[in-house]
């Protein structure tokens, strides 16, 4: 009896753990993957770790370890620190405005229509529109002589504005074009945001009274929080990463008034073959990236559960 | 028991084998050494990466027929972007496979070579082909006393005019380049007729000159360092704009006459705003401007394709104190790591040589690689082709010579568009003449 109670078991185990079910037939399985992940995903992140670690020649061939001194070099360089001042300054403006158009587009098609499907298509299409296309929008927009922006301003009579030939205004445009390609996305986050506010608190603020505007500031923004933190943070990262525009509308230029760090450390890369520092350069930025997001995931954590 | 054993041992080894198919072949490719054996054994099949460019490729095809005909070899011509193609040609050492002929951008040669790159040519060449060879494609495919690879042809420039407006303004410009105007002469020509009409079409919206092809304000070096240069003597340091050895600008770039250039150029596009702020060479197709600095290629290929009825000229390039235009185009050359370095060569000779050397011009419509064809193809005598083919002959210089010209053209068209755009001449030029100075000198211990 015992015996056929231990067989029992033994025979119950064995159809438990058969080998297509096990953790580690489903490694194994999996192992494949994992390791391309491994491989294509971290590994040049590991290589770029150690490029910056060495000095290259101009062919590329390795000369040899230099440990931090690429970092140090570079963050002697005044034309990379005046990258990175470009691209905090290129953050620090795209955010608030991104998510301002982003929220209040948002708020005002949240209703479902075939009115505010249509708006909302509209507004999502420069997010899927390839960033390159973005910037040749862009420059048929604002060129000084053939641009339509100059079109209409010299029809009313005023001079015509150099947009992409003078800092300010290159600036400006630029930070334009992220913005107005990145506000759909952000406006998708928020969408689904508001969708997933329950409507019992819509309603009790309703009947306790609340006015349009209570409702908006006291409710309905502090529950989209999460939305806040998520749109926050992919708008930081991709404006971090900012290149394409500028590299079609403006190309640093002029004067390095959009040499932001992406498009500098491309340079660096590309077009000087200095290997050691472009590497230094790229880990300097993700850091950067890392150090940002992790303040904003703070301060923007959610303090409401609903 | 064995059932399990042969389904663990299946998962093991086609895991193992899912692996190896997966990850090996990434990891063989990656991690194979560059072949740095060349083969003189003839191939079977020859493979050659060239720029996008029609006529570039049919004239090769047509110039290289007879060699691959006769020797039984199959040519597979492939094409890169050209945005791409500095980055294609420096990654040849770490790649396994590459092609066994390439196109590459003249004054780009010098640079590969410095670099081991390309494999040195020179011996595959008489004296008298090297000989032959213009004098504005030579010095930037020598590299050490050694020979990289010829050009598929010479390029030129000069200044392009609309007859048909120049003739209502009573303007007939030289053809002779003895009687070139100088930057002084056009400049007033141009005033005259971009404010007469301006009047007459009652608006801004026509300009006396368009410099360059079009992709930077100012010519880039290209066609802006032609102006910056002809404000020196022959012996000057504008007239050269690059030491001897090819890693210092300081002194060149940033000499008195230089700077009266920059100045000429950013009132050319500023006070006296002769030039559109704008990229697009379109302006002349569409009868907006008057004058265009710009190569046989784009002026004929452009014209014809643009505004085929335009009744249009050229004159020869202007100047202030000595005439001067950068030449050089794309050349043959043969990677160091190709399968075959002598068959490699061996066709490159071939294509360049006798007969082939004429149809590789003709079928581009280009000015060839060799003095000796410069009055053999009737073509270079047509109305629109003498004066570039006359200044190939009398004016043409390579543009600066250094194994640092990708960094060197970045920097110094990047400082040319500023100035265009109106910044301050004398700090952004200090801050371009520092760039450049640093990054040439990572060279130093290549040139020795």
């Amino acid at each position: 009896m015992s015996a056929t109670v231990v067989r029992g078991v033994r025979s119950n185990r064995r159809r438990v753990r058969t080998p297509l079910t096990s953790k580690r037939n489903a490694l194994l399985l999996l192992l494949p993957v994992l390791l391309l992940i491994l491989i294509y995903k971290y590994g040049p992140i590991v290589q770029a770790m150690w490029a910056s670690l060495n000095s290259y020649s101009v062919a590329g061939s390795p000369i040899g370890f230099v440990g931090m001194d690429n970092f140090g070099l570079v963050l002697k360089d005044p034309a990379f620190i005046n990258s990175l001042l470009l691209t905090g300054a290129f953050v620090t403006i795209k955010i608030p405005l991104q998510i301002a158009l982003g929220i209040s587009a948002a708020m005002l098609l949240r209703r479902t229509s075939a009115y505010n499907a249509f708006v909302r298509v509209t507004l999502v299409l420069p997010a899927v529109t390839p960033v390159a296309i973005i910037g040749v929008i862009f420059l048929f927009l604002f060129d000084r002589e053939v641009g339509l922006t100059n079109a209409v301003i010299s029809g009313l009579g005023l001079p015509r504005v150099g947009w992409l030939t003078q800092p300010g205004t290159a600036q400006l445009v630029v930070t334009l074009a992220s913005v107005w390609r990145d506000a759909g996305f952000t406006m998708l986050i928020y969408l689904a945001g508001l969708t997933a506010i329950p409507a019992e608190v819509m309603e009790a603020a309703k009947v306790d009274g609340a006015s349009g505007w209570q409702l908006t500031s006291r409710v309905i923004l502090p529950l989209l929080q999460r939305s806040t933190q998520l749109a926050v943070v992919t708008t930081t990262i991709g404006a971090f990463q900012y290149f394409a525009p500028i590299f079609v509308l403006t190309k640093g230029g002029p004067q390095g008034s959009t040499d932001v760090a992406s498009f500098h450390i491309y340079q660096a890369a590309f077009v000087f073959f200095d290997q050691g520092a472009a590497n230094a350069m790229a880990l300097i930025l993700v850091l950067l990236i890392i150090a940002v997001t992790a303040i904003e995931l703070w301060l923007l954590r959610s303090r409401w559960e609903y | 028991m064995n059932k399990q054993i042969a389904r663990r041992s299946l998962l093991v080894n086609g895991g193992l084998a899912g692996l190896a198919a997966i990850v090996g072949p990434s990891f063989l490719t990656g991690c194979a050494p560059a072949n740095t054996g060349s083969s003189s054994a003839k191939p079977s099949t020859m493979t050659g990466l060239w720029v996008p460019y029609d006529t570039l490729i049919q004239g090769s095809q047509a110039a290289m027929a007879g060699f691959i005909g006769s020797n039984q070899i199959s040519f597979q011509l492939n094409t890169v972007p050209w945005a791409d193609w500095d980055r294609t040609i420096r990654a040849f050492p770490q790649q396994s496979t590459v092609p066994d002929v390439v196109i590459a951008d003249g004054p780009a040669l010098q640079g590969y070579a410095a670099n081991d790159i390309l494999a040195p040519l020179d011996e595959f060449f008489t004296k008298e082909d090297l000989g032959d060879f213009l004098g504005g494609t030579t010095p930037s495919a020598t590299w050490k006393g050694k020979f990289y690879g010829p050009a598929t042809n010479e390029s030129s420039q000069a200044l392009v005019y609309n007859k048909a407006i120049l003739d209502k303004h009573g303007i007939t410009p030289p053809t002779e380049l003895a009687k070139a105007w100088t930057w002084k002469e056009l400049r007033e020509i141009m005033l005259d007729i971009q404010a007469k009409e301006r009047k007459a079409r009652g608006d801004d919206q026509f300009w006396g000159i368009f410099v360059g092809q079009g992709n930077f304000l100012a010519g880039a070096t290209y066609t802006g360092l032609n102006i910056v240069r002809s404000n020196g003597a022959k012996d000057s340091k504008t007239y050269q704009a690059i030491s001897e050895n090819g890693l210092s600008v300081a002194g060149y770039a940033d000499t008195d006459e230089a700077m009266e250039a920059y100045h000429f150029l950013q009132d050319l596009y500023n006070a006296d705003g002769l030039s559109p702020q704008s990229k697009s060479p379109d302006f002349f197709y569409n009868n907006q401007i008057a004058f265009w600095i710009t190569n046989p290629d784009v002026a004929i290929g452009g014209i014809a394709k643009n505004a085929p009825s335009m009744n249009w000229g050229v004159s020869p390039h202007p100047y202030f104190k000595t005439p001067i235009v950068q030449t050089d185009s794309y050349h043959l050359a043969v990677p160091k790591n190709a399968k075959s370095i002598e068959w490699s060569a061996k066709l490159i000779a071939d294509m360049v040589s006798g007969q082939n050397a004429k149809i590789l011009a003709e079928k581009q419509q280009a000015i060839p690689m060799r003095k000796s064809l410069l009055t053999e193809l009737p073509y270079l005598q047509d109305e629109h082709m003498k004066v570039f083919t006359d200044t190939v002959a009398e004016w043409a210089v390579p543009r600066p010579v250094t194994p640092g010209w990708s960094e060197y053209d970045s920097t110094y068209t990047q400082m040319l568009q500023d100035i265009a755009t109106g910044a301050d001449i004398q700090k952004t030029v200090s801050g371009a003449v520092q760039s450049i100075e640093t990054k040439l000198a990572r060279y130093k211990g290549i040139v020795g």
